[in-house]
């Protein structure tokens, strides 16, 4: 929900489409209510086994390996009072209950949400404790916890779709998060909105005190989004919330009208409007201008005031300062109205919703120590029995959806420790085998070799894995929210490799040497190519052959260079040539424009 | 998005096969106005130029304007899969790494469904200005394909000379020489086994005939050839392609190194 009145319809144009590389290495603060209720309203009419859990391991793990984000998961404490007040509004408003029979809940007792939701809750919480992800609970609101995060500089952006979060002080909200996408972030910075609209946060908080939000579902009535806004905007921001207070105790005397008007004007202006000839529209009497001309219409002297048009407006000084009278009379009735309708609104503004806004402290630390927040190895074991007993997958399975995360936390820690050097105690780093495209973003596809096998029981081992893998292969749904691409089985000889995705810098940071050696493969098969393409140029060659072949480059300019980089490693090699007839002798001669003969340049334009 | 909906889908079989034994990897470009391409062989000798115009597809979508990087020998592997008489459809996504191939029989009882993964292809484009050229030689171009393949059988060059009294196709080899004349012949009954021949100034020019060869891959899309020739400039050799199109190879000559041996009687 979060603030009413299309507000992030306000903040639309000041979204940022972010690319892949958005996220890595910054932390990232999740609101993991917001991925509990989205798979349940987009999955209800499919068969799915907690698709809570489901979604939040899969898309953990893509954050965590395929975009390289340090997720912390926030989760929600007890709402508050008023928060629960308005709920049970809006549910009672929905049912079509009168509101009379509204139930008024116990002072100092906050109604839960409901039993089924806070268990997905806590089973998602524990599923991301067990991937080593942290999680903290918020005292209150998740958002609020996000956003302190934010704004405290322990995380580096929030996720979450509640535009609360900018009124309790974050910097950086993603309110999209499409893995499938080339640009997968869409992402709002509150310094665009400060530079585009003017407003900081506390303008915000304002804004959603007068047109509503999850505390206060109405808002002052009569009062929507533009006018709010328009108000908003006056006042600085250590303004703002005092003048709502002033007006809501109804001191409008003391409230500076936004609009200057001149000092001078004269208490008996408006009785003093002089009378107008009706029949060109300006000061005087038509029968005057009947005889003589007045200043205002420039005629020859014999004829008389021409016939005013449609629409005239005079513009001597008395109607001109009429008309502003009039407008500043418009403009004081109408701030009237306004002033009118906050004073009429009872206990507004309430500081609990504004003391909720401006607190500090939503979570569970103290100002002077750190929330913790470390990201440590999963505990694969726990994490087995966990998914076994709610999901019913396998340990194989389990096994191989975590290899990339593993992985990815193996290449990290290969830069700092070489305590281990094996995967579950099994895979270990074999090379490089080839860069990948996906969504416009280079990867490298690690191969990962299978350490220690015996020879003569591999068969049965590798054929039951897989067997197994295919059975369970055939009982999980297309996720349609999500896109995983678990790593490859590949058989080779008798060895089994695992095939993932990794950042290039990640490996180039923990296998140089490897990488060195692959890109030098590359280098070695262009050139290859290029040898084997010039020596089809050099077969036996005709002694009758003494021409010189022209570059067509020569005759026609280059007018666009793409320069994009070649996927390498995945060119086909070009098939031979076999339809020349025993080849004829190539000479490339690079010859400069100015062999061509004048005649040529003129005739190709060039000049 | 891109999607372009092709009745005919064996001119685009067609096309692949006579281009991609000149060129590997080549950058096709989707406009509003059509679908093109433009590709040099790997020696930068001889340019292909594609224009598949929207109005001749029967349903032509293309929102914004794109390239899609495809190696040519698996666009043919991919396109081999469809009849000669299936209705070819390609889609790809705004961003998408792949391209999708949809074949439809006649009678809609089967339909295929291919996915190829494009590649990034850094090429350079090529101005090629209006030009006016010395001579221009329609004939059927089965009569082309003909004439290349029989010199080829003798040497590896083939001197194109355009006099009024027609085009004379020469090559030398070691076994010897040939010669083979065109004249000028428009009273047949059937117009597309006509030779025409529209001369401002003689010209004489050289090529390599094992691109020559190549050229004439296209000889399926059209029954005639438009060659089109000026002095010391590379040839054009066109192949319409039904109403919708036309196919363009580009060859650059050869310089006579030494003038008093092989100069050409004329």
């Amino acid at each position: 929900m979060g603030v009413g009145g299309n507000f992030w319809d306000l903040l639309k144009p000041y979204a940022r489409k972010e690319g892949f590389d958005f996220l890595r290495n910054k932390r990232v603060a999740v609101d993991l209510s917001f991925w509990i209720v989205q798979p349940e309203n987009a999955i209800k009419a499919m068969h799915v086994r907690k698709p809570h859990l489901r979604l939040t391991f899969f898309r953990t793990i893509s954050l965590f390996c395929k975009f390289g984000a340090l997720p912390v998961f926030i989760v929600d404490g007890s709402p508050s009072l008023l928060k629960s007040r308005a709920r049970i509004a809006r549910y009672f408003r929905c049912s079509g209950i009168e509101l009379a029979n509204l139930p008024v809940p116990e002072e100092g007792v906050s109604a839960e949400r409901n039993r089924l939701f806070s268990s997905h809750v806590q089973e998602c919480a524990e599923l991301v404790e067990l991937l080593g992800m942290p999680v903290l609970k918020a005292k209150g609101e998740a958002e609020a916890l996000c956003a302190q995060l934010n704004s405290e500089g322990h995380v580096d952006a929030c996720i979450t779709a509640d535009s609360d979060a900018f009124l309790f002080g974050a910097k950086c909200i993603i309110k999209c998060f499409c893995p499938n996408s080339k640009e997968p972030f869409e992402c709002y910075n509150m310094s665009d909105i400060e530079a585009g609209l003017g407003l900081k946060r506390k303008h915000l908080i304002a804004i959603s005190l007068l047109v509503g939000d999850d505390h206060d579902i109405n808002g002052v009535r009569g009062i929507g989004l533009d006018t709010a806004l328009h108000f908003v905007k006056a006042f600085s921001e250590d303004d703002i919330l005092n003048r709502l207070h002033e007006i809501g105790k109804g001191n409008t005397s003391q409230i500076p009208i936004c609009i200057k008007v001149e000092d001078n004007v004269d208490g008996n202006s408006p009785n003093r409007k002089l009378s107008h000839c009706s029949f060109c529209g300006h000061p005087g009497s038509k029968k005057d201008h009947m005889k003589f001309p007045c200043e205002y219409c420039v005629t020859k002297d014999d004829e008389g005031c021409q016939r005013k048009p449609e629409d005239f407006k005079c513009d001597c000084f008395s109607c001109d300062m009429n008309r502003k009278h009039k407008e500043k009379k418009r403009l004081e009735n109408q701030h009237t109205i306004f002033f009118h309708k906050i004073a009429e609104e009872p206990n507004f503004p309430k500081d609990e919703i504004i003391d909720m806004y401006l607190c500090n402290d939503n979570g569970y630390f103290s100002a002077s120590d750190s929330p913790h927040i470390v990201w440590g190895n999963p505990n694969i074991e726990m994490l087995i029995n966990f998914l076994n007993f709610h999901q019913h997958w396998e340990p194989a399975y389990v096994r191989r959806m975590m290899f990339p995360m593993i992985s990815t936390i193996f290449l990290r820690d290969m830069t700092t420790t070489t305590v281990e050097t094996t995967l579950f105690g099994q895979y270990e780093f074999d090379s490089v085998e080839r860069v990948k495209m996906r969504y416009g973003y280079q990867f490298f596809v690690v191969k990962w070799k299978r350490a220690g096998v015996n020879i003569s029981c591999k068969v049965p081992l590798k054929e039951s894995s897989v067997q197994q893998d295919d059975a369970i292969e055939l009982d999980e749904m297309v996720d349609l929210l999500d896109d995983f691409d678990a790593p490859e089985i590949h058989g080779d000889d008798g060895c089994s490799f695992l095939l993932t995705d990794e950042n290039m810098d990640l490996v180039g940071a923990a296998f140089p040497a490897e990488v060195k050696r692959f890109w030098q493969e590359q280098e070695l098969k262009r050139i290859k190519n290029s040898t084997s393409r010039s020596q089809e140029n050099e077969k036996s060659p005709s002694p009758n052959s003494r021409s010189i072949q022209l570059n067509i480059t020569e005759f026609y300019p280059s007018t666009k260079v793409k320069h994009r980089q070649s996927k390498q490693g995945e060119e086909s090699s070009k098939n031979a040539d076999s339809q020349g007839n025993g080849g004829s002798k190539m000479k490339r001669k690079m010859s400069s424009p100015d062999k061509i003969p004048k005649s040529v340049r003129r005739r190709l334009l060039f000049d | 998005m891109l999607e372009l909906r092709l009745v005919q889908g064996s001119l685009l079989k067609k096309v692949l096969e006579s281009i991609k034994e000149l060129v590997n990897d080549a950058n096709f470009d989707c406009s509003s106005t059509g679908f093109s391409l433009q590709a040099m062989d790997s020696s930068h000798v001889a340019l292909v130029a594609l224009l598949l115009r929207s109005e001749g597809f029967e349903h032509y979508r293309c929102d914004r304007n794109t390239s899609m990087g495809m190696n040519l020998n698996n666009m043919a592997k991919m396109l081999k899969c469809a009849g000669n008489d299936d209705i070819i459809t390609i889609k790809a996504d705004d961003g998408s790494d792949t391209v999708t191939f949809m074949f439809e029989s006649p009678t809609q009882d089967k339909i295929s469904d291919f996915e190829m993964k494009l590649m990034d292809i850094d090429s350079e484009h090529l101005g090629i200005p209006e030009a006016e050229y010395h001579a221009i030689v329609k004939m059927p171009s089965s009569e082309f394909a003909r004439i290349c393949k029989d010199l080829s059988s003798i040497g590896d060059t083939v001197v194109i000379s355009i006099t009024k009294e027609g085009v004379k196709f020469s090559t030398k080899g070691d076994i010897g020489t040939a010669n083979i004349v065109c004249r000028q012949n428009t009273s047949v009954d059937k117009p597309e086994e006509a030779t025409v021949i529209e001369m401002n100034e003689p010209v004489s020019l050289t090529f390599a005939l094992r691109y020559m060869n190549s050229f004439t891959k296209a000889t399926p899309l059209s029954n005639t050839v438009t060659i089109s020739l000026s002095n010391e400039l590379p040839v054009v050799v066109e192949y319409k392609i039904a109403e919708m199109g036309y196919v363009r190879f580009y060859l650059a000559p050869k310089i006579e190194e030494d003038e008093e041996d092989t100069k050409p009687q004329v």
